[in-house]
């Protein structure tokens, strides 16, 4: 032990680059391997905890409550969460930004809610008006809880007002979405065709009736890793029975949905119907009644009117009465006085009379006295006579003044009476007048009271009419509504007549975010099972070499130790002790540095990516087993051997110095010309170099090993270049597709052009034909990702697309009775130009020639023409894909030809290839990170590597550096003979490792090529420039650092005796 | 003058607490041509003494002058072109470059040199000129000691310096390089300072010098050298 240790201290250089060249080996292989299930891991909990859905599910005709319950009872599915999505648009002010809106996750009856958001700020949306924006990318930024979200009018071809029930929101929080855990948020109809953002909103804000989405929980996934084969095996046994009650339910939709909401329309109107003449007889009863209320008013209106007016009547006849009393009374009264005056003149005449007759009959008395006197009254008788004319007048007088006296009497009677009957008369007349004077009073108050009453009544029909009026509107109104409504349901009704319910199953491969993640995991891996691996060769192998050549130096000691009588077993225990001290501290060193740091650094990369958190390391313990055994066993291993190997010599022997390999002539001296013009110098390396061949080889192979790993690397990252740069600039010179609603012949797509025209941004276009294909050859078949492309115009598809060969770039050109396809396909498949390859289309399957083999890097295409394609299959070609080559591209271009595109409704979509080459370039710089840990591992590992190599070197020329240094050689001389070897060395090794780096990265690239993407199988000089140049950079650093050494070397070594 | 004055020459190692005086305060002379043995036991100092000639060490205390100027003072560069251009060195094991030829082996020598013996006429002032393109291994140990003299020779050199060049070979070998070494000084007039623990060669030298325990104990010159084939131990 003790001895083992005093041996590490002896040679601490050699000591320390085997422990480094062990560290960087294994720390880097399991550095790596520990990166991909670290991320798998952080993805599977994240994805556990959020309860993200297995499967997505969406119908052209939305779901129902039924639906759900036939998806819940199927058998294995955990949870159905029902919601509501749809895509719109952020109003002109706000960005016009395509927003996909989705309702906030709820459980759904008995189950759980799934796909969880992580709130970072702020809350989730609780009432109807309040939205979630995402807490990532440079959306957040943009948004401020708080402020308000103005969605435009019109969503594409739908209103607004169609979608949702609200047009503004009010911001309450930032959320994540296990949905969009990439930079991915899909694709849309709308707007440019790519949705910029997701946001929350409750699901009371949601227009649809029906469900637009069902996220189905599997019961599998709690227990299954989310990114293993037993979980897509499973998940692909449950889509389809996914997909069989999909059809059952698409089926069902017409047999009971359609008849079921027919049906439930017809009670509906029965029941407004029902509703509505239920109202009506109400109102109508309400209406009699105030019409009779009316009448009724009228009647006694009239009623008491009528009493009035006959109240009235009598107080006017009461009144004529009394005028007539008054009259009668003043005429009675004027009669009595007239009378009155009538028997005061009758009595006056008859008092006139009287005198008169007392008057004449004096006369007479008197003339007939006179006459008698007078002689007149001669005639006796006229005594007599005038005595009788008296007496008979006084007689008559008498009787006058009787008559006169009775006169008065009967006057002043009569009088009387008339005073009498004038006072009771007047009495009479008065009590009446008062009487009458009553009765016009209450008359008076009668009639105040009707116009009251009146009034009172009036006022009271009006309010019932009033009432009746607006109950009447009101019942008007809402028959309006409810024919509306019925309306409504029935053009639904008519629409889901109209369509066709298809149900698309969607499990998680198809989310943007996870499909990304999944597939750069697993490139990743894909590069650390390579590339790793024979990183830990190199480092094991450079070990075990100078392990070797440690041991052999060390053969007089070992010797010696035997002969002082040391077993085997102790002195093979010093070498593999010290050998796995190295090795075991190297590997764990190494472990420690390389699990701590690698896994962060290049998940760092994925960080810009993707928004799931940080990883927690989980450390791949069989990449560290392998790893380190390797390394461990290796040195170990070669201790022992060699070890034994000295051992078996006899010790006399072994203690004397090997005898130096004797010096030989070398092929390059008999080319006598070139060999007397060099140096000693250079003779003597060319000599050395030769001598130890094995010595050489191994320099060679481990420096060819680090050249090789950096070429590696560099070339993987160069591979990563064509995938945009040739893809989408050289044989895709497209660059926009335009998806017309409806395919068809290129006559009938001929509108597209016109659009296209009108944009004025256009240089190139054509429609063609994409589908997807499976192209069977030699028993294989193709799975995914191929399709049959059809151009409609060979010579506009020369402007679009470029068929060419990769190697001297020949141009192919289509002919009718073959087709070109891929050179990734044709690799895989072992295809060559002149085969017969089987394409399908839809169900039809033809046989065709491969006429072709050209450059493509993304998904295969078999190219054919429009009568190949006919010739094939029997049909003429429907388009349904228009390529679009823009007179720039810039984004204004893009943005105005998309814009304008879409305005017409016959186009679905329009989409950019630009798009393409983001995500693609966003995917590979990640990449680029892993690449550039790679690079600096590998130059880290080609540094010690020399750097070891030199020092063995130097360490077994100690005597002949010491000898040149006695001679008198410059340091720099003396130097310069262990640097031309070593140079030389290295350049071999670099020529050497640009060869095996080509075919390492040819080999890595093919393995970390994901299906149907081929890498550039291209290495650039650049990588060899670089991989040559980072080694010859490292050796003379190395060379430069040992210059140093050399000039310590003491020159009393010279004297010593060879050991 | 003489071509090589030891001025009180110390020479002190330290080995952890312990410092060993390993030349002791020495003072000699070497003149011009003169063929001088260091003699002494192991660990006598005389290899020291060697080095501290061939400026391959430097000494801790006194002066050694070379044609009067002092070596201890030289820098690292002037040393070398010292070496270079003063010394001729024969180790005991000969030190030849394994994967040089014999004639190589010389002419490495004599190309950094700036007037150098050609190096086929130094193999044949050796005996060797026939086994120029044998290398090292195929050679004997006497032959590879004259190669190693005669790549010594190449050089021209003020001062030849051996150590113990017999050391390593048989008495008759060793016989054939002292009878060389003497040659080559008595024909070159070249100054040669040899050392060796055989102190029974020391009659065919000029000056012996012995060594003990880092001290000279004796410094004396021989009037009547005798030749190689003259002496015997």
């Amino acid at each position: 032990m003790k001895n083992t240790f005093r041996e590490i201290a002896n040679t601490k250089a050699r000591f320390f680059s085997i422990m480094a060249i062990i560290a960087i080996g294994v720390g880097f292989f399991s550095g790596i391997k520990a990166t991909s299930p670290s991320m798998y891991n952080l993805a599977e909990h994240y994805y556990r905890d959020s309860r993200l859905m297995d499967f997505r599910l969406i119908s052209t005709v939305g779901f129902a409550d039924e639906d759900i319950e036939a998806v819940a009872s199927l058998d294995g599915v955990q949870s159905v969460m029902p919601s509501y999505f749809c895509d719109v648009m952020t109003s002109a002010d706000s960005g016009s930004d395509v927003v996909r809106v989705i309702a906030v996750p709820e459980a759904y009856e008995e189950n759980r809610s799934l796909n969880n958001l992580t709130v970072n700020q702020g809350r989730a949306p609780k009432k109807s008006g309040e939205i979630l924006t995402e807490s990532i990318a440079f959306a957040n930024s943009r948004h401020k809880i708080g402020s308000k979200i103005k969605f435009a009018p019109a969503a594409g071809d739908s209103e607004l007002s169609d979608l949702l029930n609200k047009s503004e929101f009010t911001i309450v929080g930032k959320a994540e979405s296990p949905l969009y855990i990439s930079y991915q948020r899909g694709i849309t109809n709308i707007g440019d065709g790519k949705i910029d953002e997701y946001m929350y909103i409750t699901a009371k804000d949601f227009k649809a009736s029906r469900y637009t989405e069902l996220y189905v929980k599997a019961d599998y996934s709690d227990k299954v890793s989310a990114f293993s084969d037993e979980y897509k095996e499973k998940t692909e046994a449950m889509q389809s029975s996914l997909e069989k009650l999909s059809k059952e339910r698409e089926s069902a939709f017409v047999t009971e949905v359609i008849p079921k909401s027919r049906a439930d329309l017809a009670v509906a109107r029965g029941m407004c119907t029902g509703i509505k003449n239920g109202v009506n007889a109400q109102l109508d009863s309400a209406l009699a009644a105030i019409e009779a209320g009316e009448e009724e008013y009228e009647s006694k209106i009239a009623e008491a009117q009528a009493l009035l007016d006959a109240a009235q009547e009598q107080i006017d006849s009461g009144e004529a009465a009394l005028e007539e009393g008054q009259a009668a009374y003043d005429e009675g009264i004027s009669l009595g006085q007239q009378q009155i005056a009538q028997g005061e003149q009758q009595l006056g005449s008859a008092r006139e009379q009287y005198d008169s007759g007392k008057a004449a009959l004096q006369n007479e008395v008197d003339s007939q006295k006179q006459a008698m006197e007078n002689g007149e009254d001669s005639d006796p008788s006229a005594q007599i006579k005038m005595t009788l004319t008296d007496a008979i007048g006084s007689a008559k007088l008498g009787e006058a003044i009787l008559q006169i006296f009775s006169g008065n009497a009967q006057l002043a009677a009569g009088k009387s009476e008339f005073y009498v009957q004038s006072v009771t008369g007047q009495q009479k007349l008065f009590t009446g007048r008062m009487q009458l004077d009553a009765a016009k009073e209450q008359l008076e108050s009668g009639k105040a009271e009707l116009e009251e009453q009146k009034k009172n009544g009036k006022a009271e029909l009006d309010d019932a009419r009033a009432q009746y009026d607006s109950g009447k509107t009101q019942a008007d109104e809402a028959f309006a509504e409810m024919e509306k409504e019925l309306k409504s349901g029935e053009d639904g009704l008519k629409q889901l007549e109209g369509l066709t319910s298809t149900w698309y199953v969607f499990n998680r491969d198809d989310n943007p975010g996870y499909a990304t993640y999944s597939q750069n995991a697993d490139r990743l891996d894909a590069v650390a099972s390579v590339f790793p691996l024979f990183f830990l060769l190199v480092a094991v192998l450079v070990c075990v070499t100078t392990m070797t050549r440690l041991i052999e130096e060390k053969r007089t000691e070992i010797a010696t130790l035997k002969a002082l009588g040391y077993g085997s077993g102790s002195i093979i225990l010093k070498y593999v002790l010290y050998s796995m001290i190295a090795a075991v501290s190297g590997s764990v060193i190494g472990v420690a540095i390389g699990v701590m740091t690698l896994p962060f650094i290049i998940y760092n990369a994925y960080k810009i990516m993707f928004y799931i958190g940080d990883i927690d390391l989980i450390i791949h313990i069989p990449s560290v087993v392998i790893g380190t055994l390797a390394a461990v066993v290796c040195t170990a291993a070669v201790s022992v051997i060699v070890c034994a190997k000295s051992l078996k010599s006899k010790p006399a022997q072994a203690m004397r110095p090997k005898a130096p390999k004797p010096g030989r002539r070398i092929l390059l001296e008999h080319i006598t010309p070139l060999w007397k013009h060099l140096g000693f110098t250079a003779k003597l390396t060319a000599r050395n170099l030769f001598r130890y061949k094995v010595r050489l080889c191994m320099t060679v192979i481990g420096v060819a090993g680090c050249t090789a790993l950096i070429v590696a690397a560099f070339g993987l990252m160069n591979s990563f270049e064509p995938l945009t740069k040739e893809q989408f600039g050289e044989i895709f010179k497209y660059d926009a597709a335009v998806i017309p609603r409806k395919s068809g012949s290129a006559g009938e797509l001929k509108y597209l052009d016109d659009l296209a025209k009108k944009t004025n941004t256009v240089s190139a276009s054509m429609p063609a034909l994409q589908e997807e294909t499976t192209v069977k050859f030699g028993g294989k078949s193709t799975k995914e990702s191929t399709y049959i492309s059809v151009p409609s115009n060979v010579g506009d598809f020369e402007e679009l697309v470029s068929l060419h060969t990769r190697k001297d770039k020949t141009p192919l050109t289509l002919t009718d009775d073959s087709v070109m396809i891929n050179e990734k396909l044709a690799s895989d498949f072992g295809i060559s130009v002149g085969d017969t390859i089987e394409v399908s289309a839809d169900d039809a399957n033809a046989k065709i020639k491969v006429g072709g083999i050209y450059e493509q890097y993304i998904f295969n295409y078999v190219f054919m023409t429009p009568e190949c394609y006919r010739s094939l299959f029997g049909k003429d070609v429907k388009y349904n894909f228009y390529e679009v080559r823009l007179c720039d591209k810039t984004d204004e271009t893009a943005e105005k030809f998309s814009t304008e595109m879409l305005t017409d409704e016959r186009v679905t979509a329009v989409s950019f290839m630009g798009e393409n080459v983001d995500d693609f370039r966003n995917m590979l710089n990640s990449l680029d990170m892993v690449v550039v840990v790679m690079i600096t591992c590998a130059a880290a590992l080609a540094f010690v590597v020399l750097y070891n190599l030199t020092n063995i070197n130097l360490a077994e020329r100690q005597r002949e550096i010491a000898t040149f240094k006695v001679l008198g050689f410059y340091n720099r001389e003396t130097s310069r003979y262990i640097y031309i070897e070593n140079i030389i060395l290295t350049i071999l090794g670099i020529a050497a490792g640009l060869g095996l780096g080509v075919l390492l990265s040819g080999f890595i690239i093919r393995t970390v090529e994901v299906d149907n993407v081929m890498f550039g199988r291209d290495i650039y000089l650049s990588t060899f420039l670089f991989a040559s140049g980072l080694t010859l950079l490292f050796s003379l650093l190395v060379n430069a650092l040992m210059s140093v050494k050399i000039r310590k070397v003491s020159m009393v070594e010279s004297l010593k005796s060879v050991e | 003058m003489s071509l090589v004055e030891f001025h009180n020459v110390y020479k002190r190692y330290k080995m952890g607490e312990v410092i060993i005086n390993a030349v002791d305060g020495i003072s000699f002379n070497v003149e011009e041509g003169e063929f001088a043995v260091v003699v002494g036991a192991s660990g006598a100092g005389k290899t020291t003494v060697l080095n501290l000639l061939g400026g391959m060490d430097s000494v801790t205390e006194g002066e050694i002058l070379v044609r009067g100027s002092d070596i201890g003072k030289y820098s690292d560069k002037k040393l070398i072109e010292y070496r270079r251009y003063d010394i001729g060195f024969v180790f005991q094991f000969y030190n030849l470059v394994h994967n040089l030829t014999a004639k190589e082996n010389v002419e490495l020598a004599a190309q950094i040199c700036r007037d150098p013996l050609d190096s086929e006429v130094a193999l044949d002032s050796v005996g060797l000129l026939e086994r120029k393109d044998n290398f090292p291994a195929q050679l004997s140990g006497g032959e590879q000691q004259r190669v190693s003299i005669a790549r010594a020779l190449a050089k021209k050199p003020a001062l030849l310096l051996c150590d113990e060049p017999t050391g390593a070979l048989d008495y008759n070998t060793g016989r054939q390089i002292l009878a060389l070494l003497q040659e080559t000084c008595r024909r070159e007039k070249m100054t040669v300072v040899l050392i060796t623990h055989n102190s029974a060669i020391t009659p065919m030298a000029d000056h012996i010098i012995e060594m003990k325990s880092g001290k000279i104990v004796r410094d004396e010159y021989n009037d009547h050298p005798k030749s190689v084939d003259e002496i015997e131990w």
